[in-house]
């Protein structure tokens, strides 16, 4: 708390000053490149650690999946050099790259990818659960996997680039001592120090062209941007938004990806009820003054949409949404019967300012037409705690929606669609959606989906977050996925 | 009369004090001349925050003067910290009120007592000991007292250890600052029987400064009475006793008991009335005043300057001359 | 008896502190078991996965059966695992003390030798622009936040000058010179802070010390004011000093959490911060347990030389 507050009264003033500062040269080491992470990792099992913090900085590292993402998203083969998928996309056939070996020197090979997947699938989660509609794993050779799902799946591949492929002789220790099959190897990790990989020379694909990746938990974004200029670390991964206003970029360059698919959402429906009535959410949604908190809270940056897909899905549709209007919002507020002066809660995690202002902007507008927002800020334990038993009158949330739009249906809706939003039709939709594997049908399901979205705002939109890392000058080819995943394998550094 | 050992002229001493800001000012000596005698006991009196202490203190040199001078044998005291300064340490003693805070509480007696042979090279380092030995048993203490520390011994003795470290560098003048105050009657007695055998075997003036008239009279040659830093009267001892002259002697004779009985019951009880004034702002003329019972015009505009009224005694009050 | 009494303070002292951590642990919100699933706890499948956290790691049992294994546990010396990372919480310590109290001990180090020259010179010009300098300048030091001065330092020593590393630790037998130069402005930030502290005591004890009658005397007897100063007031003055520094070890381990932060060193403070933040039950109390243990047994060490260097308090 303490280093909370005088922290915006660094950003102003250590910052100015060390702006006029020269920078010294990085670390000579072209071998090593070191990241800076906003905290500590403590568990290392893919299949159980569903944190973004570590999905991108290890599901391209220390783990292979049998597909993954380049940096625009399209999913490209890994583990699997091809794969077939059936027509009502039920079977999916994976052939597997020759040579590929995990980092205890185990082969890759079916045998072991299925006893991973199936791990998984008993793990259960965000990244296990769809492995649980599979019916039958097969083995046909020693390097062809075989799915067969319990019905259609449609957006069972994007899911499999969740699923790291571990070898069987580390699910035990999985969490202390991964051991995968990507270009890098897990060394080391000292608690609140380091985490330390190194390069796996025996690496199937294309080798990174430096031999060590060390990520150091920095979480106070002041401290991780000293060290990078100082040189102390070529990278950090997590700037938040405010952070990435600040760069300096004679000293340090921001990459960003192509797009961005971390959405901001506002969950509008908590057990608690409050904002139970629809004309009331669509108050809160037209007393919501898109353009200024695009421009306070983001730094004019990212895409405010009405819809809650990133418009890079190939689903997203166009809609009118709720322009900002004190007019229509105070129409709404006497619709929904509530009374004058109501006061509604909004749940922020403490660590994102750009939320907070948010909050602060959506509070003036709303105070205008006699309803009292506050925002609460809190620390993640007891953020979370409210999230996950929905204890909220609304709460602020971010996601990063996967190329599949069922991603966002399936992690931020389902939770309300078994609770306060009841609403039949959305979940037949929903079961089509995954049921159905034409993509021009999919689309069209989709954007009956994003309607009744935007009509009935169970979960309203806030617009997409700008995601970046900063890196010193002397990394070069580092790219970001619209995830926000640095992709480290392909970078290199340079003096 | 014998040789002038200590001769003080005009000397005062200001304090200037910082208090919220603002600075204050205390005369806490106002333009004193006087002098002390070869193996003489001179008294002073007067009441709390009169300028005794910071009087004593002056006499050794601990005290900076404001103006004024003072020789010792014809030497001006020097400053603390300059060469000439330690020279005359060896001449020059003082015992404070407080015997339990007179001695470093982390060293023993025989440290304490060692450390100003040491110091001024009385002896070689083998007879240190000794030394101390024949101190403790001059101050009628036990010879085994040595190791132990300050916590382990009475007022009475501490005092008796603070005076056997005075006298320790066989000086030529020791300022007794109220040190019999903070011990009970039997043991005041004892300190000052003590001090009498002490003088008689040595060649040694003393500067007794104490509230008790009655101890005063008892162990003193010669008195000076102060007020508000300045001399009142001052003169032999039995002469002030007997006819003091100055109003304010005569209050505090009067007010003080007598320990016969049949002359403390026919003893005048003229009370002094009144406050001391505030130091910081002393009424003009005569200092006294404000509570004088027989007070003039010229009191007010005047201050009385000291004359003698007779061999061995002299008075600053208006009303002498009036006489 | 008496002489078991100390002992039986120091326990009711530990049990004290370990029943408010574990008291105030289950009192503060935040589910570690969510924590442990993150975000997407809530989905209904995730259901079992909760249950078998909480039975995994004993969190579902009444919390009056957590606290009696957990006081068995300690009796046993056992300080349990990790709720996040399964490692033993007596090897999280393990290799973190060394980190907080080299940076401890190294602050000390540097600070006490200059706070008590400083102390003891000002005290003796009292009201000199000296002494009022050093005054505001310990003040300064004191109220300056540790975090500022910290990023402060390492725009200057790490950006600007390109001397010493910003942050991060290495193991003092690996490699010395390497250890000094990371430890280094770690130690600075928090020395300041400490300086700041026992300026001020050593300078009051000392402005008081040397108002004592004993020391007026010593001057008296023609002692020198540089060996008046710097062995009988410094004795005694600095005496009490070790009480106060076995006291501000606490204050230290605190301001230690922040500097670990800035500097990037893996130290008990951090470990602590984390494992709150995380609601890793098990490490915040082996921590807190580990810390209290320390700063006890220092205080008692400080009571035992100050004893012994102060005959007074003998009987
Ligand atoms: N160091 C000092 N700074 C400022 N004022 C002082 C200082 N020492 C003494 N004074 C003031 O000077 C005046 C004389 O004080 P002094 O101690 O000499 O009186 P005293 O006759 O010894 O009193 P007592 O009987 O209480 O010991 C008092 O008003 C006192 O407040
Ligand atoms: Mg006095």
């Amino acid at each position: 708390m303490f280093i909370d507050k005088i922290k915006s009264f660094l950003l102003t003033g250590t910052v100015a000053a060390s702006l006029t500062i020269a920078p010294i040269s990085a670390i000579a080491d072209t071998q090593t490149i070191t990241v800076g992470l906003s905290g500590d990792i403590d568990n290392f099992d893919p299949a159980t650690n569903q944190l973004i913090s570590f999905q991108a900085a290890f599901a391209t590292t220390i783990f292979d999946s049998l597909v993954g993402y380049d940096s625009q998203l399209n999913i490209v083969p890994r583990l699997a050099k091809s794969y077939n998928i059936s027509s009502d996309a039920r079977i999916f056939k994976f052939d597997l790259v020759d040579g590929a070996s995990f980092h205890d020197g185990s082969p890759v090979n079916a045998n072991a990818v299925i006893s991973s997947l199936k791990r998984s699938a008993e793990l259960g989660g965000v990244f296990g659960g769809p492995l649980q509609s599979v019916e039958k794993f097969e083995a046909p050779t020693n390097n062809t996997v075989k799915l067969t799902l319990k019905s259609s799946y449609a957006p069972f591949l994007t899911a499999l680039t969740n699923v790291a492929i571990i070898a069987p002789s580390s699910f035990e220790n999985a969490v202390s001592a991964p051991v995968g099959s990507g270009p890098f190897l897990f060394e080391s990790w000292t608690p609140n120090d380091s985490i330390i990989l190194s390069r796996n020379d025996k690496y199937w694909g294309e080798k990174p062209a430096f031999s060590r990746l060390i990520f150091k938990p920095i979480p106070d974004p002041q401290v991780a941007m000293t060290n990078l200029y100082a040189g102390a670390i070529d990278i950090v991964a997590e700037p938040s938004t405010a952070v990435i206003a600040q760069v300096d970029t004679s000293k340090a360059q921001v990459i960003r990806p192509s797009g961005s698919n971390s959405i901001v959402y506002i969950e509008m429906m908590g057990t608690k009820g409050t904002l139970a009535n629809v004309h009331l959410r669509r108050a809160l949604a037209h007393g919501f003054d898109r353009e200024t908190i695009k421009s306070v809270a983001y730094g004019g940056q990212g895409q405010s949409e009405a819809s809650p897909l990133p418009t890079s899905s190939f689903v997203y549709t166009e809609l009118g949404g709720y322009p900002y209007n004190l007019e229509k919002a105070r129409e709404e507020f006497e619709l929904s019967g509530a009374p004058e002066g109501i006061e509604i809660g909004l749940e922020v995690l403490a660590g994102f300012p750009e939320a907070e202002q948010m909050g602060r902007v959506w509070q003036a507008s709303l105070s205008k037409i006699g309803i009292k927002l506050n925002v609460v800020v809190s620390e993640l334990s007891v953020w979370l705690d409210r999230y996950v038993s929905r204890n909220y009158d609304m709460t602020w949330n971010f996601f990063g929606v996967s190329p599949d739009p069922h991603s966002f249906f399936d992690v931020i809706l389902r939770p309300h669609l078994s609770g306060e939003y009841q609403n039949q039709k959305v979940i037949d939709l929903v079961k089509e959606g995954i049921e159905t594997s034409d993509n021009m049908k999919r689309k069209q399901i989709y954007a009956e989906l994003q309607e009744i979205m935007v009509k009935d705002l169970p979960v309203m939109a806030v617009q997409s977050r700008p995601i970046a890392s900063i890196a010193n000058k002397s990394i070069n080819g580092l790219e970001l996925n619209p995830l926000g995943w640095p992709l480290y394998a392909q970078s290199s550094k340079s003096n | 009369m014998s040789e002038i050992i200590l001769d003080i002229k005009k000397i005062s001493v200001i304090f200037n004090k910082m208090f919220f800001g603002r600075s204050q000012t205390i005369k806490a000596i106002d333009n004193v001349s006087l002098q002390i005698f070869n193996s003489e006991t001179f008294g002073i009196v007067g009441e709390s925050g009169s300028g005794k202490s910071t009087l004593g203190n002056a006499m050794i040199g601990l005290q900076t003067l404001s103006s004024g001078e003072i020789f010792y044998k014809e030497i001006a005291l020097p400053l603390s910290g300059t060469k000439d300064w330690m020279r005359l340490r060896r001449q020059l003693q003082i015992i404070f009120q407080d015997p339990f805070t007179s001695l470093n509480p982390r060293r023993t007696i025989g440290q304490s007592l060692a450390e100003p042979i040491i110091t001024h090279n009385l002896c070689s380092k083998n007879d240190v000991t000794s030394k101390v030995l024949s101190l403790l048993d001059q101050v009628g203490l036990n010879s085994n007292m040595a190791e132990r520390y300050p916590n382990a011994f009475s007022g009475g003795q501490l005092q008796r250890i603070c005076i056997a470290r005075a006298l320790a560098v066989q000086p030529q003048l020791i300022i007794c600052d109220e040190i019999t105050s903070a011990l009970d009657v039997s043991t005041q007695a004892q300190i000052i029987s003590l001090l009498k055998d002490l003088k008689l075997n040595q060649d040694l003036s003393l500067v007794f400064i104490s509230h008790d008239l009655g101890l005063v009279r008892n162990i003193a040659d010669r008195i000076l009475v102060m007020y508000l830093g300045r001399i009142v009267e001052i003169g032999s001892s039995d002469i002030i006793f007997s006819d003091p002259k100055h109003p304010y002697t005569q209050a505090l004779i009067n007010a003080a008991p007598i320990p016969e009985p049949s002359r403390e019951a026919a003893r005048i009880k003229t009370p002094l009335f009144g406050e001391i004034p505030d130091p910081q702002n002393p009424p003009s003329g005569c200092f006294f005043r404000t509570r004088c019972n027989q007070v003039h015009d010229r009191c007010l505009i005047e201050t009385p300057a000291l004359k003698q009224v007779k061999k061995n005694q002299f008075v600053s009050c208006h009303h002498t001359e009036v006489h | 008896m008496r002489k078991l009494a100390p002992y039986f303070r120091f326990l009711v002292i530990l049990w004290v502190v370990v029943t408010v951590v574990f008291v105030s642990l289950r009192l503060t919100p935040g589910d570690p078991a969510l924590l442990l699933l993150g975000p997407t706890a809530g989905r209904q499948d995730t259901a079992e996965r909760l249950a078998d956290i909480r039975e995994r790691y004993g969190l579902n049992r009444p919390i009056i059966i957590q606290y009696g294994i957990y006081l068995s546990d300690i009796v046993t010396a056992d300080l349990g695992k990790s709720n996040r990372s399964e490692r033993r919480v007596s090897e999280l310590v393990k290799t973190a003390a060394p980190v907080t109290i080299s940076l401890i001990l190294l602050s000390m180090l540097l600070a006490i030798p200059i706070s008590i020259y400083l102390g003891l010179t000002a005290a003796q010009k009292r009201e000199r622009p000296y002494d009022r300098s050093v005054r505001t300048l310990a003040t300064l030091a004191m109220a300056t936040p540790s975090f500022w001065v910290g990023l402060l330092l390492v725009n200057f020593f790490s950006i600007r000058l390109g001397l010493l590393p910003p942050s991060g630790y290495i193991k003092l037998f690996v490699d010395p010179i390497g250890y000094f130069s990371h430890m280094m402005l770690p130690v600075v930030t928090l020395a300041l802070y400490l300086i700041g502290t026992l300026t001020r005591f050593v300078y009051t004890e000392t402005a008081d010390t040397l108002e004592q009658d004993y020391i007026r005397v010593s001057r008296a007897m023609g002692i020198s004011s540089k060996r008046i100063l710097f062995q009988f007031v410094a004795r005694n003055s600095l005496t009490p000093m070790i009480i106060i520094v076995g006291v501000e070890v606490g204050t230290l381990i605190g301001g230690a959490v922040i500097v670990e932060e800035v500097f990037g060193l893996p130290g008990l403070g951090r470990l602590l911060l984390n494992a709150v933040l995380g609601r890793d039950y098990p490490v915040v109390q082996g921590t807190v347990l580990s810390i209290t243990v320390v700063v006890i047994l220092l205080n008692i060490l400080a009571e035992f030389v100050y004893k012994l260097l102060n005959p007074r308090s003998k009987i």
